[in-house]
């Protein structure tokens, strides 16, 4: 409530960049981030702590739940010491492993043009040494499936896992951290068919769109009071509820898209609260089309 | 200048040399070198760390500012130009007493604990007050003289640890010098010695580290060596030989003070004066004399200055009556021409 006083007082960029950022408790968000809690805690105990997939389609929240361990385990500076607890890493495309363990490097905070190494294997003792040292105790792998997946590789066998795969599992095995992947359902298939991937990550957790049903009423009813406006908006009644399903499709992101471009409009407007008349132009922003769920816009 | 930082943090022994603990940096965070590391914290090729540099460098290698403090070999500058370094708790005034770029090791002591003293940058530290032995500067392996820039503070480029090597005997002279220097910090070091009597080696030891220095190249250097060399040659830091030089002839000055000081100024006052323009007195102890009006000027030193003022005196009266380097002068021109 702090914060959602704190968003209110400020500009209407502010407002609509809070929505987007909004952290609703759904089963599924609080299930994953009580495994991650637990799976960092156990790092601390125990050289093989284990790990999770978070695996989903696009817009069902999975960077949003790293993005969130993140900010809950954020590095701290002091001036004889850096703490970084987890350390984050999101791929593009398929990287190669002095990537990976650069990117590792400028997360603890060293500059890797300084370093002298020979070859991946001095680099990897290097980055090892300071995670030691950093106090480092998950790795979070956002767009997993570039770590995992090449559908350029020639060979079958180089398709699922391949070098990239062996090199995290080393990886894991040599510095004794949690792993968290969050990646498409395309991973589901490497999972099944690499046991050694299995059983070192056994925890898995596939989140799914929401369902038009009284689950999404009660986000929407929660999204509804966590909003940086001044008075409620009923989001979670009928005349707005089949509305912003049929608009999003029960996708979450693109729901806190159509809802943030909303709280831009109606608090530069100076309105107590979202409209259908916020919603529509709202729409037309996210999907361009004048024909909206919530009426025409103009 | 960017925002990173080092991870590992590498503490100071008191009194460690700065590019020394910086080279321990180095190695402990996987960075190539001293000289890149100094290229990352100061921004460009740096031959020496200021004092002012202290707050970036306790930054950057995640030390306190006041750890830091403790090192040896820090520079400071004044805005009228005058530049000091510090040395264990004191400051040297002059640039020829210090040569860091000149490494020197004991390997005793690299093998009670791995990193560089302060003292052994000192030119006129030549061996080890502690274990009594001379001063290494090169390698024994591969004979190359030791590099200040070397990768590891116990290895030298070609991969002999000093540690292994055998320390060679030093001389009485050299080691007295070293324990005196080294006293004054640790007063438990022994200063007995059969070269000086109690009261001239408690008057050494008496002096400030900077005094002393100034003391030995004044009466070692600038009047032991007079005439041996030409102009500019004392701003030239002596290597391990030139040093154990200065100290013999600056003992042998100090020994039974000041009659042997004085016997000496006396026989310089004898040699032919210099060919240049100036003073009869210039001429004849130019660098000396000019040594004296800079650097010996300070309380401490009263001792050495009025001995050597006074000789002076007695030397400048004889100069009323004929004098015998008129004698000389002459002897000298008559011989040059009939060369």
């Amino acid at each position: 409530m702090e914060k959602k006083a704190a968003a209110l007082s400020g500009t209407p960029a502010d407002r609509s960049e809070f929505t987007r950022t909004i952290s609703i408790s759904v089963d599924s968000y609080r299930q994953t981030n009580q495994f991650i809690d637990n799976l960092i805690e156990r790092s601390k105990r125990t050289k093989r702590p284990g790990g999770l997939w978070i695996l989903g389609d696009g817009g069902v929240g999975k960077s949003f739940i790293l993005d969130a361990v993140y900010d809950r385990y954020e590095p701290t500076e002091t001036q004889t010491h850096r703490y970084c607890p987890v350390l984050s890493l999101s791929f593009a495309s398929r990287p190669a492993e002095s990537d990976i363990l650069l990117s590792l490097l400028i997360q603890l905070g060293q500059d890797p043009t300084t370093i002298r190494y020979q070859n991946n294997a001095d680099l990897q003792a290097i980055v090892l040494d300071g995670l030691v040292q950093c106090g480092s105790l998950a790795f979070l792998f956002d767009e997993a499936h570039h770590l995992f997946i090449n559908v350029h590789a020639k060979r079958n066998m180089d398709r699922l896992g391949g070098r990239n795969g062996d090199f995290i599992k080393r990886l894991y095995d040599e510095s004794g951290m949690a792993c968290i992947f969050a990646g498409t359902m395309g991973l589901a298939e490497f999972i099944a068919s690499d046991t050694q991937a299995k059983t070192r990550w056994s925890g898995t957790i596939r989140l799914q769109h929401f369902a038009n049903d009284a689950k999404f009423r009660g986000l929407l009813q929660a999204i509804d009071s966590a909003l940086p406006m001044p008075a409620l908006s009923g989001l979670a009644t009928e005349e707005f509820a089949g509305k912003l399903y049929v608009a999003s499709q029960g996708n979450f992101r693109l729901l806190k898209s159509l809802l943030a471009e909303a709280v831009f409009i109606a608090s530069s407007e100076g309105s107590q609260n979202l409209t259908l008349a916020h919603l529509a132009r709202a729409h037309f922003l996210c999907f361009c089309t004048e024909e909206t769920p919530f009426g025409v816009s103009r | 200048m960017n925002s990173y930082r080092l991870i590992h943090r590498v503490v100071p022994y008191q009194y460690e040399d700065v590019f020394g603990f910086l080279t321990r940096v180095a190695v402990r965070n996987h960075v190539s070198g001293l000289e890149a590391l100094l290229f990352t914290l100061l921004g460009k090729q740096h031959s020496s760390v200021l004092i002012t540099n202290l707050p970036r460098l306790a930054e950057y290698c995640r030390n306190q500012p006041e750890e830091l403090l403790t090192l040896s070999g820090i520079e400071q500058r004044h805005s009228n130009g005058s530049r000091l370094w510090k040395v264990n708790d004191d400051w040297i005034t002059k640039s020829t007493f210090i040569s860091s770029r000149h490494a020197k090791i004991c390997p005793q002591c690299l093998h009670v604990s791995p990193h560089i003293r302060g003292l052994w940058s000192l030119s006129l530290y030549t061996s080890c007050a502690w274990h009594g032995c001379a001063l290494v500067d090169s390698c024994p392996a591969c004979h190359r003289t030791l590099k200040w820039n070397r990768r590891h503070v116990c290895q030298c480029f070609c991969g002999f640890d000093f540690r292994l090597a055998t320390s060679p005997s030093s001389s009485t002279g050299s080691s007295l010098i070293a324990r005196l220097i080294a006293h004054q910090t640790d007063t438990s070091i022994s200063l007995a010695t059969d070269l000086l009597s109690n009261i001239e080696t408690e008057r050494l030891a008496k002096l400030s580290l900077d005094g002393l220095c100034k003391t030995i190249w004044f009466l070692g250097h600038c009047l032991g060596e007079l005439g041996s060399f030409g102009a500019g040659h004392g701003c030239v830091r002596p290597r391990i030989d030139d040093a154990e030089k200065i100290i013999t002839n600056a003992i042998a000055l100090i020994n039974r003070w000041p009659t042997r000081l004085i016997d000496h100024l006396n026989n310089c006052s004898r040699r032919p004066p210099m060919g240049t323009a100036g003073t009869l007195m210039n001429r004849l102890l130019g660098p000396a004399q000019h040594y004296l009006a800079e650097e010996l000027q300070t309380d401490e030193l009263t001792f050495v200055r009025a001995v050597y003022e006074q000789q002076l005196l007695a030397i400048w009266r004889t100069f009323g009556r004929p004098h015998q380097l008129r004698k000389l002068d002459r002897q000298l021109e008559l011989d040059l021409g009939e060369w």
